[in-house]
């Protein structure tokens, strides 16, 4: 038996939701934050395989870690899930880029159009980029002055990575 | 040689194959693990990652087919297929160019010599401005005839890069600028030009095929409007909304335009169709094979790209326009690594899990393979997976059932996105135009019940499980990857 806490990362929720599994053979019985369900799962011994419910209904699946995450697919629909590690009461998450523009997708920076010390408003196109042939705009996620741009022109960036930072006005 | 990369560098190889003709492969530094590498019976390195430093540089792929003694290049779609310099570049080094010549290339490439001369062969034509980088007033006089909205395009154009749509004169300036950023950044050409916006058209193109000797022939449409940023993920044939009269008149259209331009080998020429009056006007021609031929492909029971081959090589087309009957429906999704629920942004990753569907009807036309890594280097189009019927509502069927059977990881795509349009009654109906997407807005949303949930969850909890850490998957990783047949080919590859 082993148990455990998840979030729910796609389709996109917030949910963290408590999870106890019960394994014996094919039968699975997972608790899902009191909620019961029984499956019969096949595989063989690989990452893929099916399972039967209790109302007798047969559902295929396929699953893999990418890095920290677990990819589940299921009947054609993708689920991403993420392990939570129980906090200490108190504990907080940390604002992570309250204060940067970061790059939703990645790609590379084509165009650079304010500098250190420019006034910016909400929504104001900031930077240029170029990702599969297509120009993407970067906008500013709220009001604020440049305080450093942290990426050159034609650098290539990842998704999340900073690509400038802004300080209050 | 096929100078391309990706599903259409394997999808056309396969053909050469059949054909008994030896490949030749090109491939950029991201690509040397790709699958139209290894199936080549010569693989060549371009030496670099971005597009413009590998397949657009024809210096380079020139010289390849040189040292190799190719016969012909086909240019698959996209990079230098539409590119008169380079079918000029393969003439002058005694290689076949399989497409239409320079000088066909030029007059339908650019989008407006094109409509010109669609206009004189007697087809109708979306009215437009002549070139403009600015508002001047050239621009006054198509504004004063025809308002907004208007569309800015790049006459270099396709594929709806350095396109906007523009509704009022304060947005007018920016989207020249920035369309001609886009189209030069693109095409390498930043000029744009205007045309009238005609609201939610349908998007029905006709295959053509003419063999320089007399023979031009229409092979039958393919409906594509279904489409997002201006790009088409959804294709089928015959479309639900033509009639045969209507039919016959653009598949006539069309074989006129090809006529005029004197255009040898395939080509297909785009309409607009207006919904409400359902009259049609010329778009423009494109000049190579198109992304989408398998739906047309799998109607006629022919194979598109062995009768580029065989026009090419100086043979008769042997069919006449009475031969050409559809057999059947067929319908063709792309699968993109894109993210359907995030705006369509493009992702990337490593393919952890590839297993597409197989079954009766079933086509697949696919460039990568599992354990492949996806970058951003290129257009995020992984495969096609083309599903054939006796009737629409069979074909729709099985690509439902396909792609609810094709399990990908690692890297999000736009399957379950895809699935949800097919399973759409107004798609089902037939009841569609290129706003389909915009306006049917609750498709940008996962469609997953409680239930559907609660199994994954369940499931997830299951899998923590299985595995005691995170590690071990890790470790699976390049194990897995050495079962990967392309790794363990022990195919010749070249340096």
């Amino acid at each position: 038996m082993s148990q455990g806490r998840l979030r729910q990362k796609s389709p996109p929720s917030d949910q963290v939701f408590d999870y106890r599994v019960e394994s014996q053979g094919e039968t699975v019985r997972v608790n899902l934050s009191g909620n019961q369900i029984e499956l019969a799962v096949t595989t063989q011994g690989g990452q893929e395989g099916w399972f039967r419910t209790a109302d007798g209904s047969l559902h295929s699946f396929a699953w893999t870690w990418v890095g920290s995450s677990l990819e589940l697919w299921l009947d054609g629909t993708v689920f991403v899930f993420e392990r939570v590690e129980r906090r200490r009461q108190g504990e907080r998450e940390s604002l992570v880029g309250g204060a940067d523009i970061v790059a939703l997708m990645p790609g590379t920076v084509e165009q650079i159009l304010v500098q250190p010390g420019d006034p910016v408003e909400r929504g104001q196109t900031v930077i240029i980029m170029e990702s599969m042939k297509m120009e993407l705009s970067v906008a500013a996620h709220r009001d604020g002055v440049v305080k450093q741009i942290l990426v050159g022109l034609g650098q290539q960036v990842d998704k999340g990575m900073r690509l400038l930072e802004l300080e209050e006005q | 040689m096929v100078a391309n990369r990706g599903e259409i560098a394997v999808r056309v190889q396969q053909t050469l194959k059949t054909l008994g003709i030896a490949t030749v492969a090109v491939y950029s530094d991201p690509d040397a693990t790709a699958p139209h590498v290894f199936m080549a019976d010569e693989a060549w390195p371009l030496g670099g990652q971005s597009a413009a430093e590998t397949y657009l540089d024809m210096e380079k792929i020139i010289t390849i087919a040189i040292r190799c003694g190719v016969e012909a290049i086909h240019p698959g779609y996209g990079f230098l297929s539409e590119n008169p310099r380079f079918a000029r570049t393969c003439a002058e080094a005694g290689i076949v160019f399989i497409g239409p010549s320079p000088e066909s290339m030029e007059a339908l490439g650019d989008k407006i010599s094109s409509k010109e001369l669609a206009q004189q062969s007697g087809a109708p034509v979306v009215p437009n401005s002549p070139p403009c980088d600015r508002v001047d007033e050239a621009v006054d006089r198509f504004l004063a005839t025809w308002g907004f909205p208007l569309l800015v395009k790049a006459a270099a154009g396709g594929g709806g890069r350095g396109m906007r749509l523009v509704s009022s004169l304060e947005g007018l300036a920016p989207a020249l600028e920035s369309a001609g950023r886009e189209a030069k950044a693109a095409f390498g050409d930043r000029r744009v030009f205007l045309e009238r916006y005609i609201p939610r058209p349908r998007h029905v193109e006709i295959q053509v095929l003419a063999d320089g000797m007399g023979n031009t022939l229409h092979l039958l449409e393919r409906d594509c409007s279904i489409q997002r940023r201006y790009q088409k993920i959804i294709e089928e044939t015959p479309s639900p909304f033509l009639t045969p009269e209507l039919r016959r008149r653009m598949g006539e259209a069309a074989v006129e335009v090809t006529r005029s331009a004197g255009y040898v080998n395939a080509g297909t020429v785009e309409f607009l169709l207006d919904s409400e009056t359902r009259e049609f006007y010329f778009l423009e021609m494109n000049t190579r094979l198109q992304v989408e031929h398998p739906i047309t492909d799998e109607v006629l029971g022919i194979d598109l790209v062995e009768w580029q081959v065989r026009i090419a090589s100086g043979e008769k087309l042997n069919l006449n326009q009475d031969d050409i009957q559809a057999r059947g429906h067929a319908v063709e999704c792309r699968i993109y690594a894109e993210d359907p629920y995030n705006d369509f942004a493009p992702s990337v990753g490593t393919l952890e899990r590839w297993l597409p569907p197989t079954g009766p009807g079933l086509r697949l036309d696919s460039g990568v393979v599992q354990g492949q890594t996806v970058s951003t280097y290129y257009d995020p189009m992984l495969a096609k997976l083309i599903a054939w019927g006796p009737d629409r509502a069979s074909s729709l069927h099985r690509m439902d059932l396909a792609l609810s059977q094709f399990p990908v990881l690692g890297v999000v795509t736009n399957i379950q996105f895809l699935r949800q349009v097919i399973r759409h009654p107004k798609f089902m109906e037939g009841d569609y135009d290129t706003g389909f997407l915009s306006v049917n807005s609750e498709l940008g949303r996962p469609d997953s019940s409680e239930e559907d949930l609660n199994l994954a969850r369940a499931l997830a909890a299951w899998a923590m499980d299985q595995v005691p850490s995170q590690q071990t998957s890790i470790q699976a990783g390049p194990a897995a990857a050495q079962n990967n047949p392309w790794h363990t080919g022990g195919k010749l590859r070249l340096p």
